[in-house]
């Protein structure tokens, strides 16, 4: 019976931890003071005027069209070859150790890499966002495509799907809260990639524009900045979330169901 | 459609150095259009194995099945499965898990629907269209899996212990109701099982196989009057039981274990 109010309470106390936060961040700069933590409010009013004259938003077109494409081919070859390396015990058996071991470097090392193959430009941010948000859709695809039950490709086989068929009809179906995840994590990833080889080496974009406000004590740009990069990452957040719940009612009827008890 | 099995082996490669296993030997009948045949034997037979040789998802080692005249080396469209796990897809609504094969082969939606509607009433689920897998309990989730083979018409329905997860009530009045849907479209059924008495209800004819290697060991006629229950004819019904007992093994174990 306590279903109904659940949600309420939960949307209650998350609202209470953003307020905590914005009063934290208040008496934080009241301690250090104005220059080296501003207000909440002359922040927000920053992030509109710099919304207005130009430099703000141009800073989050640039990034957004980076981070867009980058995901874009990280979701469709991370799934590809995971469905591909899940299907092929020998190969991934093979690859998936290596996979994992050059997921873990710390990749903003092998940037330099990425500058001199791909130049200074979009093409390096979108090729580095690529490689940092590739990793998880694969890793996540390829252990539910290995572990998707055999006797649904038996029943693809036995009504004589195509290949294509059994991937579109079967596979992904079969694989997608996974692959959801995988996606949700992908897309941080990958943004984070972006936004590090902006703040590395570029000359547009967040991470430019961050990189270039902190290095001049710019507090006021600086948090401006993070501002609308939070808001970008928390909001696809939530979308990725809303997604998930979507594409798997069983789950959620599974929750509702050990909430009854 | 007939079914021939002309002297069918599977030789298994032994793994890690162990030696060949001989897992079907000989195996050799014929299952006549319309026949209701039942694979008896214990785990461990090869009666799944043969299973899969009759529906093309594993070749013979040596020997051949026919199909009709046609000799089967893939999986054919007259052919059906029915398969002992669940493989109803949990993101499909009954309705969509039983029009699945037809939307394959490229049915439209409304062409699909009557026959669609048509198999759910066969199988008894009527009014649980738009239900999800995970809303219906074991029996019915292989109900719909029952459904979504009848939809495309087979001429042959292959079954791997498709009642074996389920408890003996509910296998009961299942296994009535197949042999209603048995009645009513007139197909083949070759159907494996390790339980004697779904074995009695269900089957004209029963193959026992012994284990390891798996060979024809009798091959028993059923005649008893439907529905088969032990109270209908007991004496008939308790020689049958004996003689399959006796076939697979069992008379020995008991009497092993008095001794």
């Amino acid at each position: 019976m306590q279903n109904a109010s659940r949600p309420v309470a939960v949307a209650a106390i998350r609202g209470l931890f953003v307020v905590l936060l914005l009063a934290l961040w208040s008496v934080g700069s009241a301690v250090y003071g104005d220059t080296v933590l501003p207000p909440p409010l002359s922040i927000a009013a920053t992030v509109i005027h710099g919304w207005r004259e130009g430099w703000l938003m141009h800073a989050t077109a640039v990034t957004i069209s980076e981070v867009v494409p980058a995901f874009l081919i990280a979701a469709i070859v991370g799934t590809g070859f995971g469905l591909l390396l899940g299907l092929r015990d020998v190969w991934g058996d093979v690859l998936e150790p290596m996979i994992l071991g050059v997921y873990s470097i710390p990749k903003i090392t092998l940037y330099p890499v990425f500058l001199v193959l791909f130049k200074l430009g979009m093409a390096s941010k979108v090729a580095f966002g690529f490689f940092h948000g590739v990793f998880p859709v694969e890793i996540m695809t390829q252990r539910a495509t290995s572990t998707v039950s055999p006797v649904y490709l038996k029943v693809a086989r036995t009504m004589r799907l195509t290949p294509w068929q059994t991937t579109v009809h079967v596979l992904l179906p079969a694989i997608l809260p996974a692959l959801t995840v995988g996606l949700r994590l992908a897309f941080s990833l990958t943004f984070i990639g972006v936004t590090l080889a902006e703040m590395s080496a570029s000359r547009a974009g967040l991470g430019f524009l961050l990189n270039a406000a902190d290095s001049t004590f710019d507090s006021q740009r600086t948090l401006a900045v993070i501002v609308i990069l939070a808001a970008i990452g928390i909001g696809t957040n939530a979308l990725f979330y809303a997604v998930e719940r979507r594409v798997s009612p069983a789950r959620a009827e599974v929750r509702q169901a050990t909430l009854k008890m | 459609m007939q079914l021939t099995l002309k002297s069918v082996s599977k030789v298994f490669p032994g793994g890690a150095g162990g030696a060949p296993v001989t897992a079907l030997e000989d195996i050799a009948f014929t299952v006549a259009s319309g026949e209701f045949v039942a694979v008896l034997g214990p785990s461990g037979c090869g009666k799944s194995t043969l299973l899969e040789i009759i529906a093309g998802l594993s070749s013979p080692s040596a020997g051949e099945i026919l199909l009709g005249d046609e000799l089967v080396s893939s999986p054919s469209s007259h052919v059906s499965v029915v398969f002992q796990e669940d493989s109803t897809f949990p993101w499909r609504t009954v309705a969509d898990n039983v029009g699945f094969g037809l939307q394959m082969r490229g049915v439209r939606k409304a062409e699909r629907e009557h026959a669609v509607a048509r198999a759910i009433e066969l199988v008894g689920l009527s009014g649980f269209e738009g239900r999800y897998p995970h809303q219906l309990s074991g029996g019915m989730r292989q109900r719909v899996a029952i459904a979504r083979t009848l939809v495309l018409n087979p001429a042959v329905m292959l079954m791997d212990e498709p009642f074996g997860a389920l408890d003996e009530q509910t296998r009961f009045v299942i296994g009535e109701e197949l042999l209603r849907i048995w009645d009513a479209t007139g197909c083949t059924i070759f159907f494996v099982t390790h339980s004697l008495h779904e074995a009695v209800q269900l089957a004209d004819r029963i193959v026992v196989l012994s284990a390891r290697p798996g060979r024809v060991k009798r091959i028993f006629e059923n005649h008893l009057p439907r529905p088969r229950v032990e109270t209908e004819d007991p004496r008939a019904y308790a020689e049958l039981m004996a003689g399959l007992r006796d076939a697979i093994g069992l008379t020995q174990a008991a009497t092993r274990v008095k001794a």
